[in-house]
């Protein structure tokens, strides 16, 4: 015989997915079509479990595993969408703002909204706070040629982030402004 | 903040009435004890050596080489605030000597990646700016070893140019030098970028 | 960004400054670094790594091979078994390779990251060298506000 699924269950299907929404996390459009258009796209896609696993393997060693291991156990999720494409521009719009509209919700903060006119591109950057904690930050990076959505979701502290000012394979700051786009 | 003088112990007094009393126990071999002083002052250590050096791996074997060479000297400490001092002032030198070291590196090279990571879930310290935060502690490293370490000590640990020179046996007025062409520096560098 | 000219410099510093906590584990590793030179002193012989164990016998093996071929046979069998012993195993492997991806896709995100901050630096830092103020961070573009 033929069981239907228990009503409460079919409620809960029922109900919006933002109800489920994660705290720190905002919903990436689907960017199949940009990435064909793209020349060179990276994803990004790791959730708690996959994050979770990867601590259990690296292990309680010390050194680069552990500071490895305490760097992800903080984490929550982490998705980057990036496209570099060849010609000006080559994006909707509608894409970037469909980010920035949720990110009109009450949790998140903006701590960074500037916009270049010449070249038409703008950086936004917001964090989430939840309960007097961080529990997300959001990038979003519409440039000429190049568009960039980081949602890092967790316990992460952007001026902490921001420190690492000159490092990580990007020139100093003094030399920063003279990159080209 | 209560500081020995640079020559302690000869100049300490007989007991601190806010010794916990992990200063002794350590010495007497209680491993306990001396972990609980690691925990007590590892972030200071650290902090000082991560943005002497600017780079995690050797910041935080710096740091651990200070505690194992504190372990060798627990003899000479006389209280927690000597404890402090030696600290600072070990991590100083330390830090001054592996930087005189380095060889010179180009503008470009990366920080350790783990390191970073580490560094963006730590989310003790709030807001702030953090583009202003991060382009500060980025001009550091245009700062001669010397006076990038007196002005952490001034800044990071709040300490008086009065405990800097006593701490570090530098002559006062140098103490105020550093800290004043420092802060020029900076001041000229964060206003004007593209100075020539 | 805070305008340049308007940033109380010594406030600043003492904020960009704030302590931090060192990797997870130092104190256990300053421990573990107190108990390996107490051992050192002490004169412990150190356990061979497994490759000191392996390297001479696969050499025997091949020895045995050009001259004894069932006695090769069985060394060989004898050494598989002492690398399955050694945790060696398929399955670590794989987890390894796993770990190691998250890892490098992590660091990637971070480093993507810290270059779009340092592109918003950029902008903010053009934009007040040609005469503008920086927009305060809760302020809206026009843009902006057609979704309120």
């Amino acid at each position: 015989m033929r069981r239907l699924a228990p009503l409460p269950l079919l409620v809960l299907l029922a109900l919006p997915a933002a109800c489920f929404a994660q705290a720190g996390r905002v919903t990436l459009p689907d960017f199949s079509d940009l990435a064909k258009r793209a020349t060179e796209s990276v994803v990004v896609t790791l959730d708690h479990d996959m994050l979770q696993s990867a601590i259990q393997f690296m292990g309680p060693k010390g050194g680069d595993s552990a500071a490895a291991s305490a760097a992800i156990s903080g984490l929550e999720g982490v998705y980057v969408r990036s496209f570099t494409f060849a010609h000006d521009h080559d994006y909707s719009r509608a894409d970037v703002d469909s980010i920035l509209k949720q990110l009109r919700a009450p949790a998140w903060s903006p701590m960074v909204s500037v916009h270049e006119t010449t070249k038409n591109e703008d950086v936004n950057i917001y964090v989430c706070r939840e309960n007097g904690h961080n529990c997300g930050m959001v990038i979003v990076a519409a440039e000429s040629r190049e568009l960039t959505i980081v949602n890092i979701v967790g316990n992460i502290d952007p001026a902490k982030l921001a420190q690492l000012g000159g490092r990580f394979g990007i020139p100093n700051v003094p030399q920063a402004h003279k990159r080209g786009t | 903040m209560a500081l020995m003088p640079a020559d302690c112990p000869l100049a300490c007094p007989a007991a601190d009435p806010l010794d916990d009393g992990l200063v002794p126990a350590a010495r007497a071999g209680d491993r306990r004890a001396f972990a609980a002083l690691v925990r007590t002052y590892e972030r200071m250590v650290y902090s000082l050596a991560l943005r002497a050096l600017g780079a995690a791996p050797e910041a935080e074997e710096l740091a651990q080489d200070v505690f194992v060479q504190l372990y060798r000297n627990l003899e000479h400490i006389e209280s927690s605030a000597h404890l402090a001092s030696w600290l600072r002032r070990t991590t100083f030198h330390r830090a001054v000597d592996s930087l005189r070291r380095r060889r010179r590196r180009p503008a470009t090279e990366p920080l350790d990646e783990t390191a970073a990571v580490v560094a963006v879930v730590d989310g003790s310290a709030g807001f702030g700016d953090p583009l202003l935060a991060r382009r500060l502690v980025s001009l550091l490293s245009t700062l001669a070893p010397v006076p990038r370490l007196v002005l952490l000590l001034r800044f990071q640990e709040d300490l008086d140019p009065s405990d800097i020179a006593r701490e570090l046996g530098l002559p006062l007025n140098t103490v105020k030098s550093h800290l004043k062409r420092s802060l020029e520096r900076l001041r000229a560098l964060y206003q004007e970028p593209q100075s020539p | 960004m805070t305008d340049p000219k308007q940033v109380d410099l010594e406030r600043a510093l003492r904020q960009a400054l704030r302590s931090i906590e060192p990797p997870a584990g130092f104190e256990e590793r300053v421990i573990r670094d107190l108990d390996s030179a107490h051992r050192r002193t002490k004169g412990a012989r150190r356990l061979q790594p497994l490759a000191h164990w392996i390297a001479p016998l696969t050499e025997s093996v091949g020895r045995l091979l050009w001259h004894q071929p069932l006695a090769a046979l069985a060394s060989a069998i004898a050494v598989l078994v002492l690398v399955a012993a050694g945790g060696l195993s398929y399955r670590e492997h794989v987890q390894a390779v796993r770990a190691e991806e998250t890892r490098g896709q992590v660091l990637q995100a971070v480093r993507i990251a810290n270059e779009k901050l340092d592109t918003a630096f950029r902008l903010v830092a053009e934009e007040t060298r040609s005469g503008g103020s920086a927009p305060a961070p809760d302020e809206r573009s026009d843009r902006d506000q057609q979704f309120n």
